[in-house]
């Protein structure tokens, strides 16, 4: 080796590149082709397309897929046809009334009507011979009456609309097929909210169908520039996601970028928000939450109204919204209903949780080993007087509240409501009590763990709390290995990944880090609802005014 | 992951002003006590006002080399060989200003907190710090340091308020010190106090407008000498000056006088909290500068790649058994006359002489 490229591998700068996991031996890859369906035109013949529905569908084995056959009556003959649709996702009735009805029942009426015109005695011009008609058209104008229908040619489309809720109608010697809309999916109606709720304010939740999700925002936000695009995500699962934006506010850029992030995953299936959140997200490694998963109408509409992109996923009540900051984790969905002085006070009180959440079981080691000056006297003793019977030492009695802690709470979690019950009172009892009563944890210790955990729950986003009760574990080591340097070190690396974190392109500690004028942003500290005049300067709406500059108008007029 | 990150005018004061702070921490205003004795006033505002002209004069001279530092300008000076002897020098310069501070900190924080555990586990702590937030980039340490300065600041003035019932002018007096000509020719070794003056040099290209270089170094150096004159204050104020004085943590001793009532008697530890982090702040700019002057010397793609190789030399560096003697002569001489004869002189003289071949051989430079 060279002395040149000895330098080369010490000093040269190699790209990373991408991991890439193998999984030996596998299951045969299918072909793009039979993922994603080549367009295959319609047949004009009905048995052939049956047949083919049959395979694609695999109806020997699904159970939920139907296949209606009929023979529908036109003119003086009898023509066969099918009715295709997924039985759980279409409203039955509809299909009944509005598709199956007007081809049999009104069909016929219209036919013995032609009937009796033509009977001799009748004053009638008969035609020397019946007009042949185009079934396609006389179908498509004259015999369903539903106000949602499309003329398919190809299959790919016809599947599609039908995996959505859609009723096909094939007809022999017909090369199309008839897509009528008869969605009527079984899932729950709108109700509260379970993880967000407020006492004050709407009391309304999203649920897991997109279009009731969809009605919900246009409920609240009545604009035309309001933008609902859907994108279909996944090759197998076809999962609907829904970008909304508001036009003529949110950032043309921040927009596309949300849909390039979106329609470049290439993955079989999306079954949820929490899902696509870790796909699109810009630091994926980092557990800080990047964006922001909210349940509630309202707040959704609050962050388009300030010029942001949310993002629905079929099948989760939960939305996303980029881009987000570190102080939306710390924001409620109460807070805009309440008067901004009980506003900053309940945003202060949470700041200060957040720092006990974090910093509590960590500096309690760290004090209780290497500071003991930083305690009063007095508390000092009541501490050591506390801890004499105590056979472990802090670092272990405080490991094994912490984890006992997380056990109760992913066990309360888990199971259903009566029982969850049941274990915290066990969970209590064992902490509260028995605990102390055996000299495992010193009664000081519990006071901490449990107003460390009162702390976590203060925090009104999950997403962050979840990552609090990692890092608090490695405070809690680091205290006990070095003191406050320990808890420095911490902190430093802490905020050094924190800093480096952006969302959609904004940095995650805006508008404190890197500093902008506060007059043109709403940071932590809530303003009066008057003084709210401008949009985030972060987010670069189009519309920086989001009021008037005296917003009350009715004040000048004061006589 | 690029480490180009440009830095706005308020970034680049928070950075220059972790600098100072740490120099505060770090006996600083002790050794510039330690000359003068109660002169220690009259000799700051002495320095200061020299050491604002020069910083106006090197604004001036900077006017010329929009997104230079010192390095490119010895290469327009002197050319590679010029650049190359300027690298060395810095790198050399930025391990020792380095070891010093951190063996000094880590020296204080064991004999406080840790005096059964070796001095190698409290410096590994610190190399931790560096790699990571070197392997992140600079971006991420200068926005933690805007996180870190306002705190840091707070405890500071803190520490000085928790003097102010003990401020009497009689402490101060006699005025000119030990004699005038201590306090004002001996006492232009002060000057070595404003060492912030170093980072202007490396400063320019760092800024996002390079417009702003003014501002920043004018700013920041003044917000930095009201930190070090009240410093200064605050220790005359509480202790007495005598020429046999042991060196003393000076900062730390007056966080110990701070009492919240008859409850909180001891606040020293969250003190010594604050201002960990803020030594973490200065030796990973530390680091990144060295890392910075190694890239223009070896033309590595990415100076990142160099974290591992530089902190490993100075974590060795560091475990090098100096007895107490040399390490305080190190502090109180070498450190003083380095920076005098190196900032305060050498790259001015750079400066100055690439400024006078611009002036010769106008439009020769490419930026």
């Amino acid at each position: 080796m060279n002395i040149k490229n000895l330098f080369q591998q010490l000093f040269g700068y190699t790209e990373q590149e991408d991991y890439e996991f193998i999984l030996p031996n596998t299951a045969n890859n299918l072909p793009e082709s039979d993922v994603n369906p080549t367009a295959e035109k319609i047949y004009p013949s009905l048995s052939v397309n049956i047949e083919f529905l049959k395979t694609k569908y695999n109806l020997l084995i699904n159970s939920d897929i139907k296949i209606r056959k009929f023979a529908l009556p036109v003119q003086d003959k009898k023509v066969a046809a099918a009715l295709l649709f997924i039985d759980g996702m279409v409203d039955e009735s509809t299909i009944t009334e509005s598709v199956l009805q007007p081809l049999l029942l009104k069909n016929s009426i219209t036919m013995k009507e032609q009937e009796n015109a033509n009977k001799p005695g009748r004053i009638s011009i008969k035609n020397p011979r019946t007009p042949r008609i185009n079934l396609e058209n006389f179908i498509y104008n004259g015999l369903i009456p539903h106000n949602s229908i499309s003329k398919e040619t190809e299959f790919k489309e016809v599947v599609s609309k039908v995996n959505a809720g859609f009723c096909a109608l094939f007809v022999d010697t017909v090369g199309c097929a008839f897509c009528v809309e008869t969605k009527g999916f079984k899932g729950r109606s709108v109700s509260e909210p379970i993880t967000e709720s407020i006492i004050r304010g709407p009391q309304e939740a999203f649920v897991e169908n997109i279009r009731i999700n969809t009605s919900l925002l246009r409920k609240i936000i009545n604009n035309e520039n309001f933008v609902i695009e859907e994108v279909e995500v996944g090759k197998v699962s076809k999962t609907k996601v829904a970008i909304c934006y508001i036009q003529n506010i949110a950032n043309d850029d921040l927009v596309a970028e949300t849909k390039y992030r979106i329609n470049n995953l290439k993955i079989d299936s999306l079954l949820s928000s929490g899902q696509l959140e870790q796909l699109i997200k810009d630091n994926p490694n980092n557990t800080f939450p990047q964006t922001i998963a909210t349940e509630r109408p309202d707040r959704v509409s609050s962050y388009l109204l300030s010029g942001r992109v949310a993002i629905i996923v079929n099948g989760t009540p939960f939305v996303l919204v980029v881009p987000a900051i570190f102080i939306d984790f710390l924001s409620s969905a109460e807070d805009r209903n309440l008067n901004y002085h009980f506003t900053n006070f309940l945003k202060f009180i949470r700041g200060i949780a957040l720092f006990f959440a974090i910093f509590l079981p960590g500096l309690y080691v760290a004090i209780t080993n290497y500071h003991q000056e930083l305690i009063p006297s007095e508390l000092l003793f009541a501490i050591a007087n506390a801890r004499e019977a105590i056979p472990f030492p802090v670092i272990f009695e405080i490991l094994i509240m912490e984890v006992s802690f997380e056990l109760i709470r992913e066990a309360g979690l888990r199971v259903s409501s009566s029982f969850s019950t049941t274990i915290g009172i066990i969970g209590a009892l064992i902490l509260g009590d028995a605990a102390v009563s055996a000299s495992i944890v010193s009664p000081i210790l519990i006071i901490v763990v449990a107003f460390t955990g009162i702390c976590g729950f203060a925090i009104p986003d999950f997403s962050l709390t979840s990552s609090i009760r990692i890092y608090r574990f490695f405070y809690i080591v680091l205290g006990f290995l070095a003191g406050f340097l320990g808890i420095a070190l911490g902190f430093f690396i802490h905020f050094i990944l924190l800093t480096n974190l952006s969302s959609f392109g904004v940095p995650y500690f805006a508008p404190y880090i890197p500093f902008e004028n506060l007059n043109e942003n709403n940071g932590y500290i809530m303003k009066p609802v008057w003084k709210r005049q401008r949009r985030n300067q972060f987010l670069n709406t189009k519309r920086p005014e989001a009021a008037n500059k005296i917003s009350m108008e009715w004040r000048k007029h004061v006589k | 992951m690029s480490n180009n990150y440009k830095m706005k005018k308020y970034e680049a004061i928070c950075l220059i002003l972790i600098i100072m702070v740490n120099k505060l921490i770090l006996n600083v205003p002790y050794y510039i006590i330690d000359l003068v004795g109660t002169g220690a006033l009259i000799n700051l505002i002495y320095i200061g006002v020299i050491g604002l002209i020069f910083v106006l004069c090197l604004n001036y001279l900077f006017q010329r080399f929009p997104n230079s530092d010192i390095i490119d300008i010895s290469e327009f000076l002197g050319g590679k060989v010029l650049k190359v002897i300027m690298c060395i020098i810095f790198v050399a310069f930025f391990f020792l200003v380095s070891y010093i501070t951190l063996t000094d900190f880590a020296n204080m924080i064991k004999s406080i907190y840790f005096d059964e555990s070796p001095l190698i586990f409290i410096m590994l702590f610190f190399m931790v710090g560096i790699v990571v937030s070197n392997l992140v980039g600079f971006k991420s340490i200068v926005r933690t340091i805007c996180l870190v300065v306002p705190f840091t600041l707070i405890s500071i003035i803190l520490a000085l308020f928790a003097v102010y019932d003990e401020f009497a002018l009689d402490k101060f007096s006699p005025f000119f010190g030990y004699n005038a000509q201590t306090t004002f020719i001996n006492g232009l070794l002060n000057i070595f106090s404003l060492y912030i003056v170093t980072y202007y040099y490396f400063l320019m290209p760092l800024l996002k407008d390079s417009f702003t270089f003014k501002k920043v170094t004018t700013i920041s150096y003044i917000m930095s000498w009201v930190l070090l004159f009240l410093t200064v204050i605050s220790i005359l104020t509480i202790f007495s000056i005598t020429n046999d004085t042991e060196p003393l943590n000076s900062l730390y001793l007056l966080s110990r006088r701070i009492e919240l009532g008859n409850f909180l008697k001891s606040l020293d530890a969250l003190f010594i909290l604050l201002w960990l982090i803020s030594i973490f702040c200065y030796l990973s700019v530390s680091t990144f500068l060295i890392n910075r002057v190694l890239k223009k010397l070896t033309n590595v793609s990415n100076e990142k790649m160099l974290t591992f190789s530089t902190t490993s030399i100075f974590f060795g560096l560091c475990l090098v058994p100096f007895n107490i003697a040399i390490s305080r002569f190190m502090e109180n001489v070498v450190y003083r006359y380095l920076i005098i004869g190196l900032i305060f002189i050498g790259c001015f003289m750079i400066l100055l002489l690439a400024n006078l071949k611009f002036k010769f051989k106008k439009g020769t430079y490419e930026k």
